[in-house]
């Protein structure tokens, strides 16, 4: 076959597709088509001042596809072009509206979840036996030992070094609870502690323990403390349980909260 | 140096061809550390931390770098214009453009890699820890919307390509297999791609801003970024397995010497594959918190992709059948390839399947199914591609000998490295643990055992490429005798492709044997 | 005459000026299914979450002025018959129109861009700001940032995408200019036409969802 000979067919091919599918468009149709797309937009202008529920929606989305279509029809020539650029950009909202459908499918459909009727334990702390649960004891240590291996080693290390897998990601960094007290941001006092593990440390990845007994509390600040390399505790007992000297150590991040937080409060008197 | 700004579709399929074997090796570095560490249990060099990112940046890696763009990209980019006849792709400057843009999209990863030793999130960055971690999600994300630019924008070429340069004669039903397949797979990426490359931005601003359409403390929905991440990565499995489908079409008939069997069906079932592909994105999520009615959807379609792929799989056994077998390295491959992806795709209808998906999701069960796909799919054909195409793109002959030996390693670490895994899947091995009970210790001492044969095979792929390239004989313009467009041209091609524009009489599989 | 080599108005791999074009045309439409897909992926999540918080929605989307919207609206369909007659006028050879019609495209893309500024400052002094940024007073649902949120992702990449449009245009100008357009020979000026009309198509949408919802 000559190449000139095929050359010719593609060009003659090629130049009669082209004037087929882009004609000489009147001018005045563009014009129209303006003029339409404007008086859409007032109609849908004013729709949006009626109310009618549900309905305002599927009318906003109605008058958009249908100047979204003219647009398309007539400012980007689609009525005159190829049928394969018409089902390429109909295949995007093809895609779109399966997107969209079934995404709902599921986002719409879940079963709101029942409200569970746990069985709160309560605390069984009474105010007279309060001072006793403010004061650090040996078992306290030991059963916040064990309470600390459950909740709080997976982030403050099995050691209380701040080492944690979990929390090795987060900024800031896990207390070390062998360090200097006088660091800890939030406090290193029992009342401070007991805050922290109520309401959680804000900005941190410290959530807040609420979910644990008062007990459990007191239990685990003792522990904590306990870890703890300097000697000027609040709180503390010595060898007799006699109260050591209190000392109030001013956390790094501010006075130390000397009072009980109010959810305590509360807590003891809903008791 | 010229190189640099070639315009020739010839020489930036070379350039993407380096450049994703290249990504193969980051990808299996890292894949035999993961194993090396999986070897016993207990720790053996990498703790949690730096066994998350490990993991996290295989896939990445392999998905982003290596199997999206590496037939696409490498194959088909040198053969596309020439299966059809034409004298390049519809935009040369945009193809030079899309494969810079891979290597844009990579750099920032390997900026996040080297600056940040990477994310720890998996390669699937999953709301809201993904928003939460210190890790270096922000570049991770960020390289693969670049890449997802490089990827949209080969597919609009190649779409454009076949639908504006077949030469005379070449009608659609005489494209070869390999067109269609690449066609499909380039509607995919048009359609799909975009969606994931603006998640990825979401996410980055999520991080910088807290827009909080996935974090649930916001009043979003993780779920629904899981929504938009496998509306496309689920379309993109099939990018990454529609063109190695394609090769396999090619191999088989020419090494059988016989027509293939149905190739309309081949055809349509190519085109038909990649649009159920946009139905079955949910079936990832069965145990993400999706509704029981969004489940039972997903699944049911599901089961739907089974079918074009049956119908390939059928024919191209039935092309085998009675044909004149010729055992080359690429048919080699490319009969690994029946073998392996049959395994695959099956395993794939059985996690498909709702009732057992929930308890084979995130084990190793999973993790072995879509190495059988993507590996003992994607791959295995990308390798049947180069020695098949080797001669066409390169004007030498590769060893044949290191080349039959490269898949025999393969072949046979594969199978002992993954089917391992489908037993400990099976038994409840977690996946993406960095430790594990030690009642999975044989399985994991075996499946490591296995990498290094599959690392072995691919090392002597690329020694053979290296080689062959310096070394190999000189390669005639058609050693197989195949009848499809490129063969009737010299190797390599010259710049324009052919000495003059072909004319196109008869369908591309007309071998004496008839199937 | 069929001499392909001869031809110095169309690439070597095209048979004519009018194949190129066709292709050029279908590669750009190719890209705006991209576009649509990018913003409906806004879209989908917006109307996802409206539907689950109608009333959060509803409070917001009142500190929104509808005239400016809708004056925004009428602007950019303005500039759209002024781009589609840009090319109309190519078509028929007419470059000074063509040029006056591109420069009117352009002016109405700055009004545009004008009147956003206004709505943005007005947000950014109510302490409507996207995300962890917002501060705004008065709001009685807890996550109401997150229509703010929307807002200014999906306004914001619109204009970014206006941004963009009016750069091609300057340079499709600055050709026009150089005298590569003739009525033969425009496909540039068409395809830059085709990407304006979707970035007046997203605001087609993008108007009613966000100012005139409830």
């Amino acid at each position: 076959m000559d190449h000139k000979h095929d050359d010719k067919i593609g060009v003659q091919k090629h130049v009669k597709e082209h004037h087929k599918h882009h004609p000489l468009i009147p001018l005045a149709v563009y014009v129209k088509t303006l003029l339409a797309l404007l008086v859409l937009t007032i109609i849908t202008v004013k729709i949006s001042y009626v109310d009618l529920g549900k309905f305002n929606i599927v009318a906003n989305l109605g008058i958009a596809t249908l100047k979204a279509s003219l647009v398309m029809a007539f400012f980007m020539g689609l009525k005159y072009d190829t049928v394969l650029n018409r089902a390429f950009i109909l295949s995007s909202f093809v895609a779109l509206t399966i997107l969209i459908v079934i995404c709902a499918s599921d986002l719409w459909t879940r079963p709101k979840p029942e409200p569970v009727a746990v069985k709160q334990a309560t605390s069984a702390i009474t105010i007279a036996e309060l001072p006793k649960y403010e004061h650090s004891s040996p078992e306290l240590v030991a059963k916040g030992k064990e309470l600390f291996n459950t909740n709080c080693a997976v982030c403050h290390g099995p050691q209380g070094n701040g080492d944690g897998a979990g929390g090795s990601s987060l900024s800031p960094k896990p207390r070390n609870f062998h360090s200097d007290g006088a660091t800890w941001t939030d406090g290193n006092t029992v009342q401070s502690i007991y805050y922290t593990l109520a309401m959680g440390s804000p900005g941190t990845g410290m959530a807040s323990y609420k979910s644990l007994l008062p007990e459990d509390r007191f239990a685990l600040l003792h522990y904590v403390m306990s870890l703890e390399p300097n000697a000027h505790r609040v709180g503390k007992v010595d060898a007799k349980g006699e109260a050591l000297e209190k000392e109030e150590v001013a956390g790094a991040g501010g006075p130390p909260k000397t009072v009980l937080p109010i959810d305590f409060a509360i807590e003891r008197v809903a008791h | 140096m010229s190189w640099l700004g070639t315009l020739d579709h010839k020489r930036i399929g070379m350039m993407y061809f380096f450049t994703t074997l290249f990504s193969l090796c980051v990808g299996g570095t890292f894949a035999l550390l993961l194993r090396l560490e999986l070897m016993f249990p207990g720790q053996q060099f990498f703790d949690a931390n730096t066994y998350n990112r490990l993991f996290t940046l295989h896939g990445a890696v392999m998905v982003f770098w290596f199997i999206i763009p590496a037939i696409p990209g490498a194959l088909g980019n040198f053969l596309l214009p020439i299966m059809i006849g034409a004298k390049d792709v519809a935009f040369p400057r945009l193809n030079l453009f899309s494969y810079y843009l891979l290597l844009l999209g990579m750099s920032i990863n390997l900026y996040g890699l080297l600056a940040g030793q990477g994310a720890d999130t998996g390669w699937t960055f999953y709301t809201p820890y993904s928003i939460r971690t210190g890790t270096a999600v922000v570049s991770m994300v960020m390289g693969v919307f670049v890449m997802g630019f490089s990827s949209i924008l080969t597919g609009l070429n190649f779409i454009t390509t076949v639908h504006t340069l077949r030469c005379p004669g070449m009608s659609f039903f005489r494209m070869p297999l390999f067109v269609w397949a690449i066609y499909s797979t380039a509607v995919l990426q048009v359609l799909a791609t975009p969606v994931i490359g603006i998640t990825m931005a979401l996410l980055a601003i999520e991080r910088y801003v807290g827009i909080g359409f996935f974090d649930p403390k916001l009043g979003g929905d993780p779920v629904l970024f899981q929504h938009f991440f496998w509306f496309y990565s689920h379309p993109a499995v099939y990018i990454m397995i529609l063109p190695g489908m394609g090769i396999i079409s090619e191999v088989i008939p020419a090494m059988s010497r016989k027509t293939i069997f149905g190739y309309r069906a081949i055809a349509f079932s190519s085109l038909g594959l990649a649009l159920v592909s946009f139905l079955v994105w949910g079936h990832h999520m069965f145990v993400s918190g999706q509704s029981p009615l969004a489940n039972f959807i997903f699944s049911l379609i599901t089961m739907a992709t089974a079918v074009p792929s049956a119908i390939k799989m059928f024919n191209w056994t039935a092309t085998l059948y009675k044909g004149s077998i010729n055992l080359a390295t690429p048919m080699l491959y490319a009969l690994g390839f029946l073998f392996t992806f049959g395994i695959g795709g099956i395993t794939g209808i059985i996690l498909g399947t709702l009732s057992a998906d929930l308890h084979f999701h995130d084990t190793y069960f999973v993790v072995a199914h879509f190495h059988y796909v993507m590996m003992g799919g994607a791959a295995i054909a990308f390798f049947a591609g180069i020695f098949y195409w080797f001669p066409k793109m390169t004007g030498k002959m590769y060893h044949e000998g290191l080349g039959k030996l490269s898949f025999w390693f393969f072949i046979f670490g594969f199978n002992v490295t993954f089917m391992a895994q489908f037993v400990a899947g099976l038994n409840g091995m977690p996946r993406r643990y960095h430790d594990y009970d030690p009642m999975y210790a044989t399985w994991n001492l075996i499946s490591t055992v296995g990498s290094w044969f599959i690392a072995t095979g691919i090392l002597m792929i690329i020694v053979n490429v290296i080689y062959s390239i310096k070394f190999g004989a000189k390669a005639p313009s058609n050693p197989w005798g195949a009848k499809t467009l490129e063969w009737q041209t010299t190797s390599p091609p010259p710049l324009e492709n052919f000495d003059k524009v072909p004319t196109v009489t008869a369908p591309p599989y007309e071998y004496g044997l008839r199937s | 005459m069929s001499d392909s080599h001869a031809h110095a108005d169309h690439a070597h791999h095209f048979d004519s000026v009018e194949h190129e074009f066709e292709a050029g045309k279908l590669g750009m439409w190719l890209f705006l299914v991209t576009e649509i897909m990018l913003f409906g992926v806004f879209f989908a999540a917006y109307g996802l979450f409206m539907y689950l918080y109608p009333e959060m929605y509803k409070e917001a989307h009142h500190h929104l002025n509808k005239m400016m919207g809708a004056f925004n609206t009428v602007v950019l369909l303005i500039s759209s018959l002024t781009m589609a007659l840009s090319i109309a006028f190519i078509q028929r050879n007419q470059k000074g129109k063509s040029m006056a019609m591109l420069a009117a495209t352009f002016v109405c893309a700055c009004i545009f861009l004008v009147v956003k500024y206004f709505e943005y400052m007005e947000k950014i002094h109510h302490g409507l700001l996207p995300g962890k940024f917002f501060h705004g007073e008065g709001f009685t649902a807890p996550n109401a940032a997150l229509f703010y949120s929307f807002y200014f992702v999906m306004t914001g990449t619109h204009g970014i995408h206006v941004l963009i449009g009016m750069g091609a245009i300057a340079w499709i100008m600055f050709r026009m200019n150089r005298g590569d357009f003739n009525e033969r020979k425009y496909g540039a000026v068409e395809f830059v036409g085709l990407y304006w009309h979707i970035v007046d198509l997203i605001w087609i949408f993008l108007f009613p969802l966000i100012y005139l919802v409830g």
